[in-house]
């Protein structure tokens, strides 16, 4: 139990990337549905060496931001709170005629990926919770 | 009558068996006792933290063994939970034991 | 982050697939019409355009660096198609001009089948997409259960 309280670093991680994934999942939509708009890139979300960097790197001094709403420097993300991950432009290799470079077999086993690795953090917070709450209560 | 202590073959002792063998008979029970539930609290903290480990290495992609990290996260729940009711037993048995009339 | 913005996204799509779906029905149930509706002329193939648009949201939604460039479909227009009709010899029409050729729609139904496939599936991903997002929040729901 460092300065976090009851609450650790494994809870805020877990916090964090349900955050990160639920914004992956309105990309990978958007996505799918451009699926036949010309002259349209796909986007994604990466933010897992983020989150790496992030982990490793907590609790140094670290150039850090005093205030929330300040702008990062680059490179690692000091703390856990500041990893904001970077849209990143993935195109087919390649192309339609008309410019579109969604490939929808991609994108779904894209999105299906995004919502195991959702659904299993949720189930991980639940089980971090409960073994919190037997703690607490001493008995079930 | 014999009462043999935790350090018999049976028991849950073998519920989490010693890493470095038997080793010498500790002189008195409570001492042994205290042995055991220091070990059995070290050993579910290191699966705590292993299940942490492991969530944190699925978190970045190091790994992708979903299966691993549910494990070791129901590995420390379990222990977690037998340590707690080891622990609610022995607070019950030593209250019973205050309770009785010399 | 809202998974409303996700469901926006999808159901966007859904909408312009349905019109282009019904662009290709009017197209196929038309491929033999030698009378337009505004009478010149056989019917000429539609298509629809579709256009990425970015989704309009709060001033904060957008300064949000991780929802740039999210963008939904919206259908910006109907166009015909302006390829040269289909000539056939046939004196015995009753549309057939002096020489005795008849202007058929620009209809491929081979294309018209292909379109129409295409659109389905395009449909039935944006399905998956929306339940998926539905399934998410749903068990996020369940945290504290």
């Amino acid at each position: 139990m460092s300065q976090n309280g009851i609450f650790d670093t494994t809870i805020n991680l877990l916090g964090k990337s349900l955050d990160l994934r639920a914004q992956n999942h309105n990309r990978i939509s958007a996505n799918i549905a451009n699926a036949e708009t010309p002259g349209y890139t796909p986007t994604t979300l990466s933010f897992e060496k983020e989150l790496q960097g992030a982990l490793r790197s907590k609790g140094e001094a670290t150039p850090s931001v005093t205030h929330p709403r300040h702008i990062s420097l680059k490179g690692d993300a000091g703390s856990l709170d500041l990893v904001q991950g970077s849209v990143v432009e993935a195109p087919a290799e390649s192309p339609g005629l008309d410019g579109n470079g969604v490939e929808l077999e991609n994108e779904m086993g894209k999105m299906v990926q995004n919502q195991i690795m959702y659904n299993a953090d949720v189930q991980f917070l639940s089980k971090k919770f409960a073994a919190l709450t037997l703690a607490i209560k001493g008995s079930f | 009558m014999v009462i043999k202590g935790l350090q018999s073959g049976y028991g849950i002792g073998q519920a989490f068996p010693a890493s470095g063998g038997k080793g010498a008979k500790p002189a008195s029970i409570a001492e042994g006792t205290g042995k055991f539930l220091g070990e059995l609290v070290n050993k579910v903290n290191d699966l705590q933290m292993n299940a942490d480990k492991e969530i944190q290495k699925l978190s970045t992609g190091e790994s992708k063994g979903l299966h691993e990290v549910m494990l070791a996260m129901e590995k420390s729940g379990v222990s977690f939970q037998f340590l707690t009711q080891v622990r609610n037993k022995a607070l019950d048995a030593y209250q019973e034991i205050m309770r009785m009339q010399v | 982050m809202d998974f409303f913005t996700s469901l926006d996204i999808s159901s966007s799509a859904m909408s312009a697939e349905r019109t282009r779906m019904n662009l290709i029905s009017s197209n196929l149930a038309n491929a033999n019409s030698t009378r337009s509706v505004d009478g010149g002329g056989p019917y000429k193939r539609k298509d629809a355009v579709f256009t990425a648009t970015p989704l309009a949201g709060s001033f904060s939604n957008a300064m949000n660096q991780a929802n740039r460039g999210l963008a939904r479909v919206d259908v910006t227009g109907i166009v015909e198609d302006s390829t040269s009709p289909r000539i056939q010899y046939d004196p015995t029409h009753p549309d057939a001009d002096a020489k005795g050729y008849v202007s058929l729609p620009n209809v491929n139904v081979i294309e018209e089948m292909a379109d129409m496939i295409s659109a389905t599936r395009t449909y039935e991903a944006n399905v998956t997409a929306a339940q998926a997002a539905k399934s998410m929040a749903l068990k996020t729901l369940e945290l504290g259960r």
